[in-house]
């Protein structure tokens, strides 16, 4: 690997001079960084966890952001492009991070869900902005994927998940233990045939909306070398073939996407009572191909190389993390024209970044969050961002008020896209800011959790790609976007001895995303479009010994289709059911569940005219030896 | 702890029993006479075409007009064109592969005809056959669709070649621009209205877009020119041909982008426009001369003209995703009116 341990510890010594000359060193137990997640000073919400929200082996891993209001799940229909908007934020604006990186395309700024099951990872959602840590691409927070945790014992899992539109997948997970040694794999097999029922405008029609065929390989190997010291290298393959189905007003969007990811991380730590350091390099491989019938008509590949030096340490009685890192990415764009002609564009871009976080405890009541970051850029920018976040215990809660400068580099497509890139745009900076209440209220069997949230997002030259006539779409700075709100969430929870358990959640969400300044006074005071202004989720999951329901209501309000909000699209309320059965016989387990989604057969949409499907059914099983 | 849990359920029935939908109100049917109807494209992507009315007696606009006759049903994506053949109007739907005939005078939905990829103009021979251009699925594979008018059924397709457009009726032969589709062409195709067979192709210039006769039999061509929005120097201009009916060829360079040929109710003068404005053309001239009569005060996306009252609208698409405008000028370029449009308006069409 030609890995440098002297080069190394002079980039952290660099790093912890530069963040101490910053006088930022203060530090706090609820602060910490692991190798696959980061968590900001109680910031995390909206778990996609088992408690609330479905568990059948095989979902979209997007399926379950739909419960929750903090996010809009925007999607175009099943296995076709589905994103999350955090806040009113573009999908852009959230980093994907997977083992600590940012797997979000460099090229076109998406991540989209719908490539990933849950088989092979859970994910929760940190709605904060974490810019100043995580760098760019991650003003609206981070949805963060992990490894489901793997019990210390050996096992395999084979399942198979089937609905009722067609759609199979299996799936086979691994786990093996010895000498300190320790590996754990899922592969899946995805054959979707996407042959549901909708609504077309009235009459309930079904068509085939396209297939998707795909594999999605997994693995991760661990060796612990001691008590205090652990290598890891985990990989991530996913092969995806699938048709861009037709909406309902339209046939002829029989365009074929072709997805290739390969991520791989190799990582080693120390740990110990006050110190955690870790280093860590990074490939990930991105390729994406468009055809439109058979005729190809752009490519999209990736290379982006990382390295990361993070330590955590305590010091005098408080504690922080800093980090050092390096990001390259080589891409290539290349569109067809009709006569097999190619217009390739190379790009590349290299980023190199100091942080550094920590929290003081004033009193046992206050604390204060401070944390800074520095990027420069390979075109010669440097970008300053910084957090301050002071949290008070007020009564049996805690109140937290949180202050981020943040910012988001256009991708390589916005600057270098053949047609309609924009190479003089400019970095979107803003302010982002929460003012939050959370508290919890026991009982001996019962708990009531909740927390209210305010929250303001100021972003300059918002970057949007507009249509310009006949020269199609363009990349621009057009905007000053004002994104602000109020969340309100609380969970309730209640056990009667130790096999009767409920647990009922409500997430209630206003959300005001408004264009303040625009170059045509038709955009301005409007919300962004595809943003809801409400948005409501109930959950209920009810267990008894072997058997346990799940029930979701969401609540969607009103979505505006344009910038000058001339049309929108229906508001919507859906009711889904899963029931689960677990066999146990000795150290085997059967999981069965069958999922009813939109149980009241709703005909609605989430974008205007893709079908989406009525009432559908799922059937898994999960068998572990 | 109980009353915290009633409560929780309380408000949470509360909050997700409060929604439903909105009733739809009664709607009388309207008579769509004696003004001009807007065709709006509707949004790319995954949008819907829209029908805007004007009144020639109140200038008021009306705006969804088929969707409100037809309680809410949508003609589909890319609304192309439209045409109205004795007392049905059929709407060319590009995206969604149809033409869907209504009533001319309520809009009232009578039937779709399918069958036709990327359908794109409709012209009529008669009150019982009628012709469409077509692009093709792939966009290369053009051609023409014929359709029996009484029974609204296509008959044929005839393969002609890459973008099929704009078509007249010229002496039992129908003539169609070649624009190339998603590729280049340069051509116009005869085609025999007795046999429905190609007669000939004509070479023109890059693009040709749209066409009529004048009041001496002479053919007119306007061709846009290529674009390629890649590399902008293979771009090439416009032309403005003359066939002239003694077989001869006269043409005139013009910038690239011109587009809309459209001709007076006596066929001695005609009008297109371009990035810079709209252009009038004295046809009884032997010398082709453009000349500006209005000059563009935004970036119009298309041009339509209402040959009986003499006057010409011109379309605004504004952003392409928002409602546009229309505005109507004379043909001396004077602006009488601006009406709000659908979303990327971009043609008219007068009725009386």
């Amino acid at each position: 690997m030609g890995f440098n341990m002297n080069k190394l510890g002079s980039l952290v010594a660099i790093s912890l001079m530069y963040s101490w000359t910053m006088q930022i060193a203060y530090s706090q137990d609820s602060l910490y960084y692991t190798h696959s997640s980061i968590e900001f000073v109680d910031s995390k919400i909206g778990i996609l966890d088992k408690d609330t929200t479905g568990i059948t082996k095989g979902l979209s891993l997007g399926l379950p952001a739909v419960h929750l209001s903090s996010a809009h799940y925007q999607s175009n229909g099943p296995d076709l492009l589905s994103t999350l908007l955090v806040r009113g934020m573009a999908s852009r604006h959230t980093a994907i991070l997977w083992n600590g990186w940012n797997i979000q395309s460099p090229v076109n700024g998406v991540f989209d869900l719908s490539l990933i099951s849950n088989v092979s990872h859970n994910a929760h959602l940190i709605t904060s902005s974490g810019t100043s840590i995580l760098g760019n691409a991650s003003s609206a927070g981070a949805l963060i994927l992990s490894t489901p945790s793997m019990k210390d014992n050996h096992y395999l899992s084979l399942g198979t998940w089937q609905n009722s539109y067609g759609n199979t997948d299996l799936n086979a997970q691994l786990g093996l233990h010895a000498h300190g040694w320790s590996i754990q794999s899922s592969y899946q097999w995805t054959h979707h045939e996407n042959n549901f029922k909708f609504d077309r405008f009235g009459v309930v029609d079904q068509l085939d909306f396209g297939a998707k065929n795909a594999i999605d390989f997994n693995t991760e190997i661990s060796r612990q070398i001691n008590d205090k010291q652990n290598i890891k290298a985990a990989i991530w393959y996913q092969n995806i073939k699938r048709q861009i189905s037709p909406t309902k007003t339209a046939v002829y969007n029989n365009e074929h996407q072709d997805d290739q990811n390969l991520r791989t991380h190799l990582e080693w730590s120390f740990k110990d009572r006050n110190r955690q350091v870790f280093t860590r390099l990074g490939l990930m491989s991105e390729e994406i191909v468009f055809r439109s019938n058979s005729i190809l008509e752009s490519v999209g590949r990736a290379d982006t190389y990382l390295s990361e030096a993070v330590i955590k340490d305590r010091i005098y009685g408080v504690a922080w993390a800093a980090g050092v890192q390096y990001k390259k990415v080589n891409a290539v764009i290349s569109s067809m024209n009709s006569d097999n002609s190619v217009n390739s564009t190379e790009s590349s871009r290299a980023q190199a970044s100091l942080w550094m976080s920590g929290v003081r405890k004033l009193s046992h009541r206050i604390s204060v969050d401070l944390g800074a970051r520095v990027a420069a850029i390979s075109d010669g920018q440097r970008i300053y961002t910084y957090h301050l976040a002071p949290s008070i215990i007020l009564g049996k809660g805690l109140l937290s008020y949180k202050l981020n400068s943040v910012f988001q580099l256009p991708t390589l497509n916005d600057l270098y896209w053949p047609v309609g890139g924009n190479p003089e745009l400019l970095n979107e900076t803003g302010i982002a800011q929460e003012l939050s209440y959370k508290s919890t209220l026991n009982s001996s069997s019962q708990v009531l959790k909740y927390k209210v949230a305010l929250f303001s997002y100021h972003a300059d030259n918002w970057i949007l790609w507009r249509i310009q006539g006949f020269e199609g779409w363009q990349a621009q700075n057009v905007r000053n976007v004002w994104s602000r709100g109020i969340e309100l969430n609380m969970n309730y929870g209640k056990t009667w001895k130790q096999d009767k358990i409920l647990n009922s959640g409500i997430q209630l969400s206003y959300t005001r995303a408004e264009t303040t300044k625009a170059e045509s006074k038709l955009y301005e005071g409007k919300q962004l479009a595809y943003v809801p202004q409400y948005k409501g989720v109930w959950t209920n999951a009810f267990s008894y010994k072997n058997i346990s329901i799940h029930m979701e209501s969401v609540f969607v309000g009103d979505r505006f289709v344009d910038s000058a909000n001339s049309e929108f699209v229906d508001s919507y309320g859906l009711t889904h059911l899963e029931v689960f059965y677990k066999l146990r016989l000795n150290s085997t387990e059967l999981d069965l569940s069958v999922r009813c989604d939109n149980l009241s057969n709703k005909n609605y949409e989430i974008v205007r005219y893709y079908p989406v499907p009525l009432r559908n059914y799922t059937f898994a099983a999960q068998l572990k030896i | 702890m109980k009353s915290y849990y009633l409560a929780f359920i309380l408000l949470a029935v509360f909050l997700f029993s409060a929604c439903g939908d909105d009733p739809i109100g009664d709607r009388e049917d309207a008579a769509y006479v004696n003004g001009f109807f807007i065709v709006n494209e509707g949004p790319f992507n995954n949008g819907s075409g829209s029908i805007s009315f004007v009144s020639n007696e109140t200038e008021e606009v009306s705006q969804n007009v088929f969707s409100n006759a037809n309680d809410g049903r949508v003609l589909g994506n890319i609304l192309n064109s439209m045409s109205i053949i004795a007392d049905k109007a059929y709407f060319v739907i590009n995206n969604a592969a149809k033409i869907v005939v209504a009533d001319a005078i309520t809009l009232k939905f009578i039937t779709e005809i399918v069958g036709i990829d990327q359908p794109r103009h409709m012209i009529a021979l008669d009150n019982s056959k009628a012709y469409v251009s077509y692009w093709g699925a792939d966009g290369l594979s053009g051609g023409i669709g014929v359709i029996n008018l009484s029974n609204n059924e296509l008959i044929k397709t005839i393969p002609l070649g890459k973008g099929p457009e704009k078509m007249i009726i010229k002496d039992n032969q129908l003539i169609v621009t070649l624009t190339g589709g998603y590729d280049r062409a340069d051509e116009i195709v005869y085609v025999s209205t007795s046999t429905d067979e190609i007669i000939s192709t004509q070479q023109v210039y890059d693009k040709p877009n749209s066409l009529s006769t004048d009041a001496a039999g002479n053919i007119w061509v306007l061709c846009g020119g290529f674009t390629d929005y890649y590399v902008p120097e293979n771009s090439t201009q416009g032309r403005l041909v003359r066939l002239n009916i003694d077989d001869t060829i006269d043409a005139v360079t013009i910038p690239n982008g011109a587009k809309s040929w459209s001709i007076n109710k006596d066929q001695t003068k005609a009008y297109y426009f371009d990035a810079v404005g709209v252009y009038e053309v004295d046809l009884s001239l032997q010398d082709i001369n453009p000349v500006l009569v209005y000059t563009a005060t935004s970036y119009y996306y298309g041009m339509s003209m209402d040959a009986d009252n003499e006057v010409i609208f011109l379309t605004d698409a504004k952003d392409f995703s928002s409602p546009g405008e229309v505005i109507k000028i004379s043909t001396s370029g004077e602006l009488l009116a601006t009406y709000a449009a659908g979303v990327i308006p971009s043609s008219c069409y007068a009725v009386d």
